[in-house]
């Protein structure tokens, strides 16, 4: 086994379940008589595909330009949508922009400093019924929940895999959350930035205004489970249903094993005769030396020989897809 | 001003009757946002004009404009045909500056 497999392998045999608060995540509340044709218009997923559980989505520009990678929950009277701070303002700007005579209203209930807790690793399914979110028995996972302060929201993401929970609660809630989240047994520890940020990457999830902006186009950054090419007319969706049926792309949003501690954001990757073919985006360090990263790499650039600029083997541990090596089609 | 053809008049007559509804309903018809190319049109049957609406009446056929909506649509020819490539309504629009593969939306 290579390094870089023996280091997701042994991290994938971590057993324990952490919780980290996402500073700047905020919650939109989409309702109206339009709200779901409405929303199909401007977001790449199919909001019928998962009644009353959480589906990751993109949005795109009219040019395919990835905006902003929402989470969404359909349920019977509401659209919940939850973003970053950025790509939630750029995604509102465009929700607004496209309006139009459209039946639809939306609003931030929880304000817009909601405290948000994602509980993840492995084990997380656990968290969800242990703090009394049920499961319904039609099989919805997520939607409004009392919390001391007001109304909270609970989805099942998958931010580092798809048993990750995350709540979204009033901000004045956060202690009172915490405090049931470690009072669990066992217990669900608190984790640091770079421990979420490594099992991030190790799932190969992407954030937008990290890993990518507008200035690249939503096949390359992000899994094709977030785009649907069978609902219809969406923006972008010429773009990306072109990307999608001729299996090209100019690179890709990928994992890559380092040699080398964590380099800053933006480092390049040169191939074996010292052109660039990569950069990289997020980077944690790995318990056993090396670090994890995601990074930009070309298409059709080789499978070894690749290195960072200021030197340490990278190994790819995703395809770019390319003439040779299309990506996978959903 | 929208206009509609002698074909798209009987069609939403025609459509009228076949959803059951009264000889005197009105269709709206509108700009949405979203689709492809950002804007997309609407056409719905509606019992009661909204206080803004402009209401236009063409060989017994009442169409509901909102003031947004007649920004964009003003000049707009709307046809309906039938063929062996299917059939439906379509808007000539001659403040569209683009539109989609799918011929669902529209730049202007």
């Amino acid at each position: 086994m290579s390094s870089a497999r023996a280091a997701l392998a042994a991290l994938a045999g971590n057993r324990s379940t952490c919780w980290i608060g996402l500073h700047g995540q905020r919650l939109l509340e989409v309702t109206g008589l339009e709200r779901l044709e409405f929303l199909q218009g401007l977001l790449t997923q199919d909001l019928r595909v998962a009644p009353g559980r959480a589906v990751a989505s993109a949005m795109a520009d009219r040019k395919g330009g990835w905006i902003a990678d929402p989470w969404l929950l359909v349920d019977d009277h509401s659209v919940w949508i939850t973003a970053r701070t950025g790509p939630f303002a750029a995604m509102v700007a465009q929700l607004e922009r496209h309006r139009f005579t459209a039946r639809v209203e939306w609003r931030e209930p929880l304000g817009p400093a909601p405290r948000a807790i994602l509980a993840f690793g492995s084990g997380a399914a656990r968290v969800a019924p242990a703090l009394g979110l049920a499961t319904g028995t039609d099989g919805r996972e997520g939607g409004g929940f009392a919390s001391p302060g007001g109304q909270g929201v609970w989805m099942r993401v998958d931010e580092t895999s798809p048993e990750d929970l995350l709540l979204v609660v009033p901000a004045a809630d956060g202690e009172f959350w915490r405090s049931r989240l470690e009072a669990i047994e066992p217990p669900v520890a608190a984790a640091d930035r770079e421990q979420f940020r490594l099992a991030r990457i190790a799932a190969g999830t992407p954030w937008h205004g990290v890993d990518g902006d507008e200035s690249v186009l939503v096949p390359e950054a992000v899994a094709n489970d977030r785009v649907s090419l069978e609902k219809g007319c969406y923006l972008g969706q010429e773009t990306i249903a072109r990307i999608r049926h001729r299996g090209r792309v100019r690179q890709r949003l990928v994992r890559a094993w380092l040699a080398a501690p964590p380099p800053a954001p933006g480092m390049e990757i040169l191939g074996s005769t010292g052109e660039v073919v990569g950069r990289i985006t997020s980077a944690a360090p790995l318990p056993g030396g090396g670090s994890l990263a995601l990074a930009w790499r070309r298409a059709g650039t080789p499978g070894h020989g690749a290195r960072l600029a200021t030197g340490g083997q990278v190994e790819w541990l995703d395809e770019a897809g390319g003439e040779d090596s299309p990506p996978a089609v959903a | 001003m929208i206009q509609l053809t002698e074909a798209a008049v009987a069609a939403v007559k025609r459509s009228i009757v076949e959803a059951g509804k009264p000889e005197e309903t009105y269709l709206r018809v509108r700009v949405k946002g979203g689709g492809c190319s950002g804007l997309s049109y609407g056409l719905n049957f509606e019992s009661d004009p909204e206080a803004d609406d402009r209401v236009v009446e063409q060989d017994g056929v009442r169409l509901l404009l909102d003031p947004r909506s007649e920004l964009y649509l003003a000049g707009t020819r709307l046809d309906h045909t039938s063929g062996l490539n299917g059939q439906g309504f379509t808007f000539h629009n001659p403040n569209a500056t683009g539109g989609c593969g799918c011929g669902k939306s529209f730049a202007a």
